[in-house]
C-alpha cells in the first residue's frame, strides 16, 4: 500500500453560476502520511472548507483525483464513498453537528451502531469518560455547554478509531480557554489512536501544532 | 448495511426520537385525526345499528317474515327451535278481512289475530273510550275479547263493553286501539281494525281452507343474533315467503336515517380531509428538521438508500403506532359519548363493528405514508456536504406527482367509506377551489399589502413583513386554516339546512288527523266547522276510487317489469283526485301543469314520480282507468315529486278537474289536533256521521321521536369534527414555531418590546385568519350548493351573513390560537432560544 493515506492531485472545483463559471478552488495537490497531521489554513471564504469537503469525499472535484486509503474517490459513487467514510473517516465540525434529539451517549453510540458493533454502549461510555463527560451521558445537546458539545463530538469522532479525522474549525465556536482545552484533547486523542488529522482553521497557533500546513488564499494553495 | 441492521437502527432512532419528543407533533396530528375519524366511524356505526334496531318498532319486529301460510321452511329445519337456541323472541300474527256485526249493522274490517307474545317490540296504545286518553299496553286482547279502532265503534253504533259478532263467535269489545306500531303502510287502508286473540279463531270459524290470510311471523332479539338468523333462514324460504327488515318499511324513518347517514358520512369525510392537511404539514416539518441529521448520517457512512429506508421505516412505525393508538382512543371516545348520551339513545345500543377500526388503520397508513413520502424522499437527496454548508437544501422532488397520487388514494378511500362519489368529488372540488382561490387571493393581497404597508403602524408593519417574507409557508398555513374553517362551515350549514328541512317537513302543527268520506254537499259545512274551531287544516280534495288497467293499451301487469308485477298500486283501488293547481310541496319533474279552465279532449293526468319510474310511465303515455263500471283513457301531462313524509294529503294520480269532475266522489282533508283538543272528535263524528277519521298523531309522534334522536347524534358528531378542526389548526401553527421562536428571540435581543411582538403576531395571524375566512366562505358556498343539490336535495340559499361574520371571526380566532400556540416566544428567554438554535 502507498505510504500516503490521503493524496490529492491537481484537485480543482468549478461551479456554474448561470452562464458564467466560478473557480472556487484552483488546482491543488497535497499528500499526508498515516499518523501525521495537516493544517489547512486560510481566511473566511478562501476555499479551505471546500477543500476539506472534497478530501473527505463529501463532494466531487471538477478535475483531479483524490486517493483515500488507496481508493480513488473520483471514481466512486456517493454510496461507495459513504462506505469508505464509515470505515476510515471521522469528523469534527465547528458547529458540533450533534443530533439534537439524541442524548450525548446516543450520539456517540450512533457510528458504532452503523458499523453494527456489539455492545456500542460500553465503548461509547468509555470514550465519554475519557473526554470527562461520564456525568453527562443522558443529557441532550441543548442541555450541554459549547465546550461539552464539542467534547461529545470528539468522542463520536474517535469512538470508531478512524484512520483519518477531518476537523473543520473545531474551536471556532468556543472561547479561547475552552478552545484551548478542546485542542489539547484533540491532539491527545490523535496521538493515542494514531489517527491522521486534517484540520481546517484560520488560527495560526492551532495550525502550528500540526506536522504540516497548507495555506489557501482565494482558492489557491500558497 | 443489511436490512436487519437498518431495521434495528430505524427502531432505535425512532424510539430515541419519540423519547426526545421529536415525533410528538406528527404523532399527535395522526392521533387526533385517526381518533376523531374512528370515533365518528364507531359512533355512527353504533347509532346506525341502534336506529335500525329502533326502527324495528315500526314493523313490529327486528325481522318479519310475510307468508300466505303458517311459516315452514324448505328444509326440515325447525325455525322455532333455531330461534330458541339464539335467544330470539318470536310470534305470529294473522291478518285477514272479515265482516263484523252488531245489531243490524255490518262492517268490513281487517282482523288481526295475535298470540300471547304480541307485541314483541314497541307497545300498543289503547284507550278505554273512543278518542280517550291513550295508555301504553304491552299485550294483545285476552281470549274472548276484541280491541277495535274508534271507527268500528262509530260505524256500528257500538259502546265499550258491548258485543260484536265475528263468524260464529261473539267477542266483547273491551278497549279502543289508538296505535299499532307495526301497522306501518296500512295506516291509509280503509278497512278499520279489529284485534282478537288467536285462540278464538277456531271457535269463530272464519278461516276455511283457501281463505285469503296473511301470516306475519315477527322476531326480536340482539342485532347480531337477528343478522345470523336472517342469514340462516333466507336460503330456506319458500316462494311467496318474504323477509321484511325495518329498513325496507317505515319510509319516513328510513328517509331520516338515510339522510343522517349521509350527513355523518360527510362528517367523516371532513375528518379525513383535515387529517391529510395536518399530516402533510407535520410531515414536511419533520423532514425539514431532519435535513441535518440525514447529512450527518451520510457523513457517518450511511448510503442514500439506508437513509430512505431508516426514515420510511420510521414513518411506517409512526403510522402503525399512531393509527393503533388513534383507533383505541376513538373507540374510547365513542364509548364515552354513548355513555353520556345513554338517556337520549335507545335502550339497546349494539356493539360497534370492526369496519371503523380497519378504516382508521388503513387511513392512518395511507395518509401518513402518502403525505410524508415526498418529504421523506427529499431526505434522500440531502448532500452530506450540508455538514459544512448549511445552505445546501435538497431540491424539491416532483411533489405534485406524489401529492396527487396521495390525494388520489385518499379519494378512493373516502369514496369507499362514504359510498358517494358525488359527495367525495364535490368536497374535494371545493377543497381544490379553496386551494386555488387562496393562492390567488394571497398573491393579490401580497401586492396590495406591499403597496400599503407603509400606512400601517410599526407593530402591524412587522406582522405584515413576517407574512410577506414567508410567502409559501403563509400560503400553506392559510390553506390549512381555510380548509379547517370550510370543513366546519360546511358541516354547520348542512346540519342547519338538514334540521330546518326536517322541521319544515314535520312542523309542530303538521296534520295528524285525516278525514275521508266527506259528502260533497257537506264540504262547505265541514270546512266551516273546522275553521270555527280555529284548526289548521289542509285543502279539501275530491277523491274517487279507481283502478289502473292499461299503459299505452297494454295491460299493466304485462307492461311492467317482473319485479313490479306485485306493486301495490296495481293490485288495489287507487285514490284519484283532481285539482286546478299543483299541490303545495309537490314539484314537477317532467311535463307541464294544465292551465286552469282549459279543457283538452282527452282527460289529463299528473303522476307521482316514483310510481311513474316503477311502472315505466312517461309524459304523453296513455293510461286506461276503471271507475264506476267504465273504462276510460287519460294522457300523462306531467310527473311530480311528492313529499310523502309531509303528512299532507297526497295522491299518485291528479287529474285536470274539467274532464273528470263528473266522477262519483267524496272528499278528504287533514288537520292538526292537539292532545287537549282530542275530545272534540266525538262531536265532529256526531255532526258529520258519514266521515271516517284516521288518527295519525301516535305514528307522527313515533317518527318525531326517532328524528329527534338522530338530530342529537348529528349534533354530537358535529362537536367532534369541530374539536378535531381546532386541534388540526393548532398543529398547523406548531409547524412554524421553531422559526418564529428564533425570530422572536432575535427581535427581543435587538430591543423589541414584548408588546410590539405580540401586536405584530396579532397582525400576522389576524391577516391569515381573515383571508382564510374569506375563501372558506367561498368554498362553503360551492360545496353547500353541490351537496344540497345533488345529495341532500335541499334548496340552496347564499350565506349572506357568513360573508360578513366569518372572515372577521376567523381573524379573531386564528389570532387567538396563534398567540396561544406561540406564547413560548414571549415566555422563553431570548438567550435560551438562541443557544438552542
Amino acid at each position: 500500500m502507498n505510504e500516503y493515506i490521503l493524496q490529492a492531485q491537481a484537485v480543482e472545483k468549478v461551479v456554474a453560476l448561470g452562464q458564467e463559471t466560478l473557480r472556487i478552488l484552483e488546482p491543488i495537490s497535497l499528500a499526508i502520511k498515516a499518523g501525521q497531521s495537516l493544517a489547512i489554513v486560510g481566511e473566511s471564504g478562501s476555499g479551505k472548507s471546500t477543500l476539506l469537503g472534497l478530501l473527505a469525499g463529501l463532494d466531487q472535484p471538477s478535475a483531479g483525483s483524490i486517493h483515500l486509503a488507496g481508493n480513488d474517490l473520483t471514481t466512486l459513487d456517493e454510496d461507495a464513498r459513504a462506505s469508505l467514510r464509515a470505515r476510515y473517516v471521522g469528523f469534527v465540525f465547528q458547529s458540533f453537528q450533534l443530533m439534537p434529539n439524541l442524548t450525548a451517549l446516543e450520539n456517540v453510540m450512533l457510528p458504532l451502531e452503523l458499523l453494527d458493533v456489539k455492545a456500542p454502549g460500553e465503548q461509547a461510555e468509555d470514550i465519554l469518560s475519557r473526554v470527562g463527560l461520564s456525568h453527562r451521558l443522558k443529557h441532550y445537546p441543548k442541555q450541554l455547554s459549547g465546550g461539552e458539545q464539542q467534547r461529545v463530538a470528539l468522542a463520536r469522532a474517535f469512538v470508531t478509531r478512524p484512520a483519518l479525522l477531518f476537523a473543520d474549525e473545531p474551536t471556532g465556536n468556543l472561547d479561547r480557554a475552552t478552545g484551548g482545552r478542546i485542542e489539547d484533547l484533540l491532539f491527545q486523542l490523535n496521538d493515542e489512536h494514531n489517527t491522521t488529522l486534517v484540520l481546517v482553521t484560520h488560527d495560526a497557533r492551532l495550525a502550528a501544532r500540526c506536522h504540516a500546513e497548507v495555506t489557501i488564499d482565494a482558492g489557491s494553495a500558497q | 448495511m443489511n436490512t436487519v441492521l437498518r431495521m434495528r437502527l430505524a427502531l432505535k432512532l425512532c424510539w430515541r426520537e419519540l423519547k426526545a419528543g421529536e415525533l410528538t407533533v406528527l404523532l399527535a396530528a395522526l392521533l387526533i385525526a385517526i381518533s376523531s375519524h374512528t370515533a365518528i366511524g364507531f359512533f355512527t356505526d353504533r347509532i346506525e345499528r341502534a336506529m335500525t334496531y329502533k326502527a324495528g318498532d315500526s314493523v313490529g319486529g327486528d325481522l318479519v317474515v310475510h307468508s300466505a301460510r303458517p311459516l315452514t321452511l324448505t328444509s326440515s329445519e325447525n325455525w322455532q327451535a333455531k330461534a330458541d337456541t339464539v335467544a330470539l323472541a318470536y310470534t305470529s300474527v294473522l291478518l285477514f278481512s272479515s265482516v263484523v256485526v252488531h245489531d243490524e249493522d255490518m262492517l268490513l274490517v281487517s282482523v288481526k289475530a295475535v298470540g300471547d307474545q304480541y307485541p314483541l317490540k314497541a307497545p300498543l296504545k289503547t284507550s278505554e273510550t273512543a278518542y280517550g286518553q291513550p295508555k301504553t299496553t304491552r299485550s294483545g286482547p285476552p281470549v274472548g275479547e276484541a280491541w277495535v279502532d274508534a271507527r268500528v265503534l262509530n260505524e256500528l253504533n257500538l259502546d265499550i263493553g258491548e258485543v260484536l259478532t265475528l263468524g260464529a263467535m261473539s267477542l266483547r269489545v273491551s278497549r279502543v286501539l289508538v296505535f299499532e306500531p307495526d301497522r306501518g303502510g296500512s295506516m291509509y287502508s280503509f278497512t278499520p281494525r279489529v284485534m282478537m286473540h288467536r285462540a278464538d279463531l277456531a271457535q269463530a270459524e272464519v278461516l276455511q281452507d283457501g281463505s285469503r290470510v296473511e301470516y306475519h311471523t315477527l322476531f326480536a332479539g340482539q342485532p347480531e343474533a337477528i343478522t345470523a338468523y336472517q342469514q340462516w333462514m333466507t336460503p330456506q324460504l319458500k316462494p311467496g315467503q318474504k323477509i321484511m327488515t325495518p329498513g325496507e318499511q317505515a319510509s319516513t324513518v328510513g328517509d331520516a336515517l338515510a339522510r343522517a347517514k349521509r350527513f355523518m358520512g360527510l362528517a367523516s369525510l371532513i375528518a379525513v380531509l383535515l387529517a391529510a392537511v395536518a399530516i402533510a404539514m407535520s410531515g414536511k416539518h419533520y423532514s425539514v428538521r431532519h435535513f441535518d441529521t440525514s447529512a450527518m448520517l451520510r457523513c457517518l457512512g450511511c448510503k442514500q438508500n439506508d437513509v430512505v429506508f431508516i426514515y420510511l421505516f420510521q414513518m411506517l412505525l409512526i403510522a402503525l403506532l399512531g393509527s393503533l393508538a388513534g383507533v383505541a382512543l376513538g373507540w374510547l371516545a365513542q364509548f364515552m359519548l354513548i355513555y353520556f348520551l345513554k338517556d337520549l339513545l335507545p335502550e339497546v345500543v349494539p356493539a360497534a363493528g370492526w369496519a371503523a377500526a380497519w378504516s382508521g388503520m388503513g387511513l392512518g397508513l395511507v395518509v401518513l405514508l402518502g403525505f410524508t413520502l415526498p418529504s421523506v424522499l427529499r431526505l434522500r437527496a440531502v448532500s452530506p456536504l450540508r455538514v459544512l454548508r448549511k445552505d445546501l437544501n435538497p431540491l424539491p422532488l416532483s411533489a405534485w406527482l406524489v401529492y396527487s397520487s396521495a390525494l388520489g388514494l385518499t379519494m378512493v378511500l373516502m369514496g369507499y367509506y362514504t359510498g358517494s362519489w358525488v359527495m367525495t368529488l364535490s368536497v374535494l372540488g371545493g377543497a381544490v377551489l379553496v386551494f386555488l382561490l387562496t393562492a390567488l387571493f394571497i398573491a393579490m393581497l401580497f401586492v396590495l399589502l406591499e403597496k400599503a404597508s407603509g400606512k400601517f403602524s410599526l407593530s402591524m408593519r412587522a406582522g405584515l413583513r413576517n407574512l410577506l417574507r414567508r410567502k409559501t409557508e403563509t400560503l400553506v398555513q392559510t390553506l390549512a386554516f381555510a380548509l379547517t374553517l370550510m370543513a366546519m362551515l360546511v358541516i354547520v350549514f348542512i346540519r342547519t339546512d338538514l334540521l330546518n328541512n326536517w322541521q319544515q317537513s314535520l312542523p309542530d302543527d303538521a296534520p295528524n288527523h285525516f278525514v275521508i268520506n266527506i259528502l260533497p254537499d257537506k264540504v262547505p259545512a265541514f270546512e266551516a266547522y273546522l275553521d270555527a274551531q280555529s284548526l289548521v287544516r289542509s285543502k279539501t280534495y275530491p277523491m274517487s276510487r279507481g283502478r289502473l288497467l292499461e299503459i299505452n293499451g297494454v295491460a299493466v301487469k304485462q307492461a311492467v317489469t317482473k319485479e313490479e308485477e306485485n306493486n301495490e298500486s296495481l293490485n288495489r283501488e287507487l285514490n284519484l283526485t283532481w285539482s286546478d293547481t299543483l299541490q303545495e310541496e309537490n314539484s314537477l319533474v317532467a311535463g307541464a301543469w294544465w292551465q286552469a279552465g282549459v279543457t283538452a279532449e282527452t282527460p289529463e293526468v299528473s303522476i307521482e314520480s316514483r310510481l311513474a319510474k316503477k311502472l315505466g310511465i312517461s309524459v304523453n303515455d296513455r293510461l286506461t282507468f276503471f271507475t264506476g263500471g267504465q273504462n276510460w283513457q287519460a294522457e300523462v301531462k306531467s310527473i311530480r315529486d311528492v313529499k310523502w313524509e309531509s303528512f299532507n294529503p297526497n295522491f299518485y294520480f291528479v287529474f285536470n278537474p274539467n274532464q273528470v269532475a263528473h266522477l262519483p266522489a267524496t272528499y278528504m282533508t287533514s288537520f292538526y289536533l292537539s292532545a287537549e283538543q282530542k275530545p272534540m272528535l266525538k262531536n265532529l263524528v256526531k255532526t258529520f256521521p258519514s266521515i271516517t277519521v284516521f288518527e295519525m298523531d301516535a305514528i307522527l309522534n313515533q317518527v318525531k321521536s326517532i328524528i329527534s334522536q338522530v338530530i342529537v347524534a348529528i349534533e354530537y358528531v358535529l362537536l367532534f369534527v369541530l374539536a378535531a378542526g381546532m386541534m388540526v389548526t393548532l398543529a398547523a401553527m406548531q409547524a412554524s414555531l421553531d422559526e418564529r421562536l428564533q425570530e422572536g428571540a432575535l427581535m427581543r435581543t435587538l430591543g423589541a418590546q414584548r408588546r410590539l411582538i405580540r401586536r405584530s403576531q396579532w397582525g400576522e395571524f389576524g391577516c391569515i385568519g381573515f383571508i382564510a375566512g374569506l375563501v372558506a366562505v367561498m368554498g362553503t358556498e360551492l360545496v353547500s350548493f353541490l351537496t344540497g343539490r345533488f345529495i341532500f336535495h335541499i334548496s340552496y340559499s347564499p350565506l349572506w351573513w357568513a360573508w360578513a361574520i366569518v372572515p372577521l371571526g376567523a381573524a379573531l380566532l386564528v389570532a387567538l390560537l396563534g398567540s396561544f400556540s406561540t406564547r413560548k416566544i414571549l415566555a422563553q428567554s431570548p438567550m435560551s432560544v438562541l443557544r438552542e438554535g
